[in-house]
């Protein structure tokens, strides 16, 4: 009975294996997940794919990089893409990514991909959306920040010349969240408490 | 009976000598440890609150909140089930969105804790929020900033030499303050960011929301002002998101299909901030 069960489950892998081999298409991507992480995995990774189809994001390897056929270190190696590249990010899950580029796609780890097209995009991007929403929310602070010649931000200047303002700290009690309410809030989207012991 | 009569001659002769001389060596002993540990004595609960308020107000006076009692319930609500979940739940946690289109978070001692506009603006879902506000807690709960005061002004934050009536109290405060502007040792900020990633957890979201925080603010031009005082005060988010990751490898892969959140996100902070928008 227990040898019968062994030969079972070596049958299912061997038959996983192969699906592995091959994978290049999406449809094979859930079941190599399957493999590693369960159904609840491909599940969760479905709906993944389906928020990111809308959003076509971009990215760049920062150095070369070795695709993954799963988003595990020890996976089996899926191509290479040289540094510099634009890639686009076809999925989230965990600390990887799921990128295709050249006719090749696999999995890099999240610290291997800038957000953004190619070497330049890391000049524009986040600046000018944020500019953009300064002056769009019109908000400007009590210090009258204001977003006509650019971005100020909070600066280190600012920070030591600061004068304290004990009222907005007064202000802040109105705005506490009580443990109930708290807990409340956490439960009714779904979360749960978990026993999670402190990385080393 | 000559035997007995010896032995308890004997049991007494050793209760005069070790009894009595032993309780009054034991009592100085523990004077003496007691006086020695008194310097030591960690800073009251109460005057790491009112300094920790006191350096909020000064951070206030930089940058003002957002005037929005929604958005600041909300932060709250999610800072708080996440503190909830430390050694410290019964700190007076309180959480605050700054007006500033600056992208940064800050917490100060007692469990005053801030995030930005800016960085609010550039998060995909609830998770990311989560993992940065994970981050500050553990500075506040590993009291990161009282040990840098100790270690740098060189002062005693003994049990009452940080309470409001002491003559360098104020200076105590711009020192608190100028952490914001200097930044705490790296190693601190490495060790927040492992914490937090597991404080996420517990509190039931996918804990790679701080990681992907640090890829997205990895992706920021260093030049943009946005980022120039957050990276000035922290490591390189590209080394952070590395160190971070390796060390989740192997114990919290299990927790990323926890929920983000991404809809619970959107529909607050799209309403509440104009042009919310994503890097995506």
């Amino acid at each position: 009975m227990k040898r019968v069960d062994i030969m079972l489950l070596l049958a299912g892998l061997a038959v996983l294996n192969s699906a592995c081999a091959d994978e290049s298409g999406s449809s094979k991507q859930a079941v190599t997940i399957a493999k590693n992480t369960g159904a609840a995995a491909t599940q969760a990774v479905g709906v993944a794919m389906t928020a990111s189809a809308a959003a076509k994001e971009n990215g760049t390897t920062r150095s070369a990089v070795n695709l993954m056929a799963t988003p595990y270190s020890d996976a089996k190696q899926a191509g290479q893409l040289p540094a510099n590249t634009t890639v686009t990010i076809l999925e989230r899950h965990g600390g990887w990514m799921r990128i295709s580029a050249q006719g090749k796609s696999g999995w890099a780890r999240l610290y291997q991909i800038r957000s953004g097209e190619g070497p330049e995009a890391k000049n524009t991007g986040g600046g000018l959306t944020a500019l953009k929403n300064v002056s769009q929310t019109g908000r400007s602070g009590s210090q009258g920040i204001v977003a006509t010649t650019g971005i100020r931000g909070l600066s280190a200047e600012e920070l030591k010349s600061a004068k304290p303002n004990p009222k907005a700290v007064e202000s802040m009690e109105a705005n506490r969240a009580t443990d109930l309410s708290a807990r409340d809030f956490a439960h009714s989207a779904g979360l749960k408490d978990k026993d999670v012991p402190f990385l080393n | 009976m000559k035997i007995s009569k010896t032995a308890w001659l004997l049991y007494f002769a050793l209760a005069l000598t070790a009894s009595r001389p032993a309780t009054a060596f034991d009592f100085d002993k523990l004077r003496s440890v007691t006086e020695k540990l008194k310097p030591l004595a960690p800073t009251s609960e109460n005057d790491e609150i009112t300094f920790g308020r006191d350096v909020a107000a000064n951070l206030l006076g930089a940058s003002p909140l957002v005037n929005d009692p929604a958005l600041q319930a909300y932060v709250n609500k999610i800072g708080l089930w996440i503190a909830l979940h430390t050694s410290r739940p019964n700190l007076p946690w309180r959480f605050g969105v700054l007006d500033t289109s600056s992208v940064n978070a800050f917490a100060t001692p007692g469990g005053y804790v801030f995030i930005t506009r800016g960085m609010l603006v550039r998060m995909r879902d609830e998770s990311e929020l989560a993992g940065v506000l994970a981050h500050e807690i553990s500075h506040v709960v590993a009291k990161h900033a009282l040990n840098t005061i100790r270690k740098d002004k060189l002062v005693n934050l003994a049990s009452g030499a940080l309470s409001r009536n002491k003559p360098e109290y104020a200076k105590l405060v711009s020192a608190g303050t100028e952490i914001f502007a200097r930044g705490l040792d790296k190693e601190d900020e490495f060790a927040a960011d492992r914490m937090g990633v597991v404080l996420a957890a517990r509190a039931g979201y996918d804990p790679y929301g701080l990681p992907a925080t640090l890829q997205t603010l990895s992706s920021i031009n260093p030049k943009d002002d946005a980022v120039s005082l957050m990276f000035k005060t922290h490591p390189d988010s590209e080394k952070r998101l590395e160190l971070v990751s390796n060390a989740m490898e192997g114990h919290l892969d299990q927790y990323a299909n926890q929920p983000k959140l991404e809809k619970r996100f959107e529909s607050i902070i799209k309403p509440h901030i104009s042009d919310y928008k994503p890097v995506k």
